[in-house]
């Protein structure tokens, strides 16, 4: 029972599903606590949209690379693939779904603090994106590792 | 390129002062900076401003607000990219001449917004009357009825929680001489009336107190509750019907608002004046002018000030280390990274303007990350027709400009990686490698553009320390950390993924001995700046962590990697997803077209913010990281400084 179960066919699957689960699960709350700071920010002076917008965006490539990620491993599985291939697979899908869950999360407080702070000076835009995008490394190395382990 | 500027001093008789500062708004390039007076405090003293700015400040507010009700109940239709109207001087003339008319309209404008502020004020009130008679509907007594000579009589609310049932069975014994009529009920409550025969009110009262009864009273309110209600429905319609004249009326006020735009800008310049002369000093019969202006333009602007006004003109180079306001000027490509620049900061005045090597860097990183040709076509085409078609600010064209050309960059990549719209078939004919089937290769390729990009960053570090003549700190500073650095990179290749390893291996054999030298060039030179051998040798000492820095900024080098894969692994996916389903060939090819355009338009938009805000990091911290002091404060001449209207000159200088 538990043979038919466990074939590498499914481990592979379930690397797939963790990587986008877990990403994406970070993403939606990282652009979600960014999104309600932003709209406090927008119910003072709307004219912030632009700059709001662009902050509120960027926890959201956590949830692409686990995309990627997922897709890329679908893209090897097969019916007959042995256990060990699975179980390959399953870890590869590991570094993107962990990395990409807290970093999405961290990537989104720093940049609601962002917003807070273009709310009162509009012209650091600049240093609030850099600031959030120093997160966003980390779910970038967490993307290539992923990719190399995938092969 | 940073502007050179020259110090500008004005000496000049005070009757003219008001003119000249006009002829200098007029002119446009000059900067005036505050001349302190604690040398000549006992003689002269800065013009008394504060009462002529509050009162400018309190008209600015009042035409901001009527433009502001203007704009909310007759919008204007605004172009996507909104570019000021040019307006003749004669016009504005014309415009102050007639400003008491204009300034009417504008108080009529706020009047008419208190009136509607007042309106909105009196319908809450109705409105809340309207709630509380409602639930009393169809009860034909008149409200402030209070009975008979021999019979009283009292509305009121009981909670719904004790039931009327119990009251109606509990009454006839409680108080005989009473009887309870309801008119209506809602969740929380019933809505009643009782009539009681005038020697039974006390223990009618008391028994339905006890039952939570609570004494409705409608304060000086006279009839029916439903002719109450009838004519506060009509007191609702006036309302709204006087709402309607009054936005009518302001419907009607649209046509004087560009002469109010004009009107506000026209007071915006005269504030501008007046902040200007604050900062000048002034004695009775003199006046001096201390400001900055653009070196090319200081012989042209000294001559007509001494030709039309009794002013002696001094120009002056700044000092050797005084630092000067900050205008950029460059042509074609560098113009472009204009906007990124000034993001991060405007660059100190003493130092070399990053842009011509920092914006090819940009749109290269842009290409590579975005990847994909198709792509770089639409941006390309779509920033050339707003360039073409629309009249820009200066920064959003510069912007549009930069987009136009990352566009092409990401079209050569594309031809280089076979990456058009995500098509598969196209693939095979890169003209270089495919990034998808070789993540390793292309992820050896982005770090060691990484390494070139920063190596070139030093090399502007050597440059701005040569420029002030500081060449052994060049050889020091910027010289020797290329030998430690180079060591770093050839000992490590080996690690490098996709790589020759009989190669890498003899190279890092070598790299041992170059990254040896270095560190103890380094050693020896980096702690020269402490005092004493030991600590000297510690400074030096620990200047080699920095190739940690460095080693960690060579892997962010690595978002190259991740966002052109990203672009072109979703690009595939939507175009795998656009023929996944089965139907009939009409409806497939809809759906398959509605999939493409939806999924390639996301794709579009995500990578190119990404590739916009990665590729601004990569020159912000790996880049200027390297050599950039930045902090220089913006060149802001005395000008015309309006929102609405571009002013037009009969002759300037």
């Amino acid at each position: 029972m538990l043979e038919q179960i466990l074939t590498g066919q499914f481990l592979a699957y379930i690397g797939a599903a963790f990587a986008f689960l877990v990403a994406g699960f970070g993403s939606s709350k990282g652009v979600g606590i960014a999104g309600q700071t932003g709209a406090g920010v927008l119910s003072e002076d709307p004219s912030k949209f632009g700059s709001v917008m662009l902050l509120e965006a960027l926890a959201s490539t956590q949830a692409i690379y686990g995309f990627v990620i997922a897709f890329l491993i679908i893209g090897k599985v097969n019916e007959a693939m042995a256990l060990q291939e699975g179980l390959r697979l399953l870890a590869a899908g590991l570094p993107m779904g962990v990395v990409g869950l807290v970093s999405a999360i961290y990537q989104g407080k720093v940049a609601s603090s962002g917003i807070q702070m273009i709310a009162k000076h509009p012209e650091s835009v600049g240093s609030a994106i850099t600031l959030a995008l120093m997160v966003e490394m980390f779910a970038i190395l967490a993307l290539i590792v992923s990719i190399l382990m995938i092969g | 390129m940073i502007v050179k500027m020259n110090k500008i001093t004005l000496l000049g008789i005070e009757e003219q002062r008001e003119q000249l500062i006009n002829s200098l708004m007029e002119f446009g390039a000059v900067e005036i900076s505050n001349v302190s007076n604690q040398d000549y405090a006992m003689i002269a003293s800065h013009p008394e401003v504060r009462e002529d700015l509050s009162h400018i400040d309190n008209k600015l507010l009042d035409v901001q607000a009527s433009l502001d009700v203007l704009g909310r109940f007759c919008p204007e239709k605004k172009p996507l990219f909104s570019s000021k109207r040019t307006v003749d001087i004669a016009e504005v003339k014309q415009i102050i001449d007639d400003n008491e008319n204009i300034f009417s309209d504008v108080y009529k404008l706020k009047e008419y917004e208190r009136e509607l502020i007042e309106l909105k004020a009196e319908e809450n009130r109705v409105y809340n009357l309207y709630r509380s008679f409602l639930p009393w509907k169809g009860l034909i007594i008149p409200i402030d009825f209070s009975g008979t000579k021999r019979t009283g009589f009292t509305a009121g609310t009981i909670p719904a929680a004790f039931g009327l049932a119990l009251i109606e069975s509990e009454l006839p014994d409680k108080a005989p001489l009473s009887q309870i009529f309801r008119v209506n009920s809602d969740k929380d409550q019933h809505y009643i009336y009782i009539i009681y025969h005038r020697e039974a009110e006390q223990e009618t009262m008391s028994y339905m107190k006890s039952r939570g009864f609570n004494r409705t009273t409608f304060n000086s309110i006279s009839g029916t509750v439903d002719d109450n209600l009838k004519q506060i429905e009509i007191n609702l319609k006036q309302i709204n019907k006087k709402r309607e004249e009054i936005i009518d009326r302001i419907k009607d006020m649209r046509s004087s608002r560009a002469a109010i735009e004009v009107l506000y800008d026209v007071l915006s310049m005269e504030k501008n004046r007046i902040e200007a002369a604050e900062k000048v000093l002034k004695t009775n019969k003199a006046f001096l002018i201390k400001g900055w202006l653009p070196q090319k333009l200081s012989d042209s602007a000294k001559k007509y000030l001494e030709s039309n006004y009794t002013v002696s003109v001094e120009i002056e180079d700044p000092q050797e280390d005084e630092a000067f306001p900050v205008l950029l000027e460059n042509k074609g490509l560098a113009e472009a990274g204009e906007p990124v620049l000034r993001m991060y900061s405007l660059p100190d005045s003493r130092e070399i303007d990053p842009n011509v090597v920092m914006t090819p860097f940009f749109v290269m990183f842009f290409g590579l990350m975005l990847s994909d040709g198709g792509y770089g076509i639409i941006l390309s085409v779509l920033s050339a027709i707003i360039l073409w078609r629309f009249k820009l600010q200066d920064n959003t064209r510069k912007f549009m400009k930069l987009m136009f050309f990352c566009g092409l960059s990401t079209m050569f990549w594309g031809l280089m990686f076979g990456g058009w719209f995500g098509i598969s078939a196209l693939v095979p004919y890169a003209v270089w490698f495919d990034m998808v089937s070789n993540p390793e290769l292309m992820l050896s390729w982005s770090l060691l553009f990484g390494v070139i990009h920063m190596y070139v960053g030093l090399a502007l570090k050597a440059a701005n320390l040569i420029r002030r003549g500081k060449y052994i700190d060049a050889l020091f500073d910027a010289g020797f950390w290329y030998v430690f650095f180079t060591g770093a990179v050839l000992t490590l290749l080996p690690y490098a993924p996709a790589v020759n390893q009989e190669t890498a291996a003899q190279l890092s054999n070598v790299g041992k001995y170059v990254l040896a030298a270095g560190a103890v060039l380094l050693i020896l030179t980096q702690g020269r700046g402490k005092k004493g051998i030991i600590k000297k040798f510690f400074g030096g000492l620990s200047s080699l962590y920095d190739v940690i820095g460095f080693l960690s900024d060579i892997l962010s080098y690595s978002r190259l990697l991740a966002l052109g894969l990203a672009t072109s692994i979703i690009a595939g996916i939507v175009n795998q997803m656009s023929v996944m389903f089965d139907m009939p060939v009409v409806l497939k090819v809809i759906v398959a077209a509605a999939i493409l355009l939806i999924g390639h338009v996301i794709n579009f938009g995500i990578n190119v913010l990404g590739a916009y805000v990665h590729s601004c990091r990569l020159q912000y911290l790996e880049f200027f990281g390297k050599f950039f002091t930045g902090g220089g404060e913006a060149f802001s001449p005395l000008k015309a400084n309006t929102k609405y209207i571009q002013l037009k000159y009969d002759a300037g200088i």
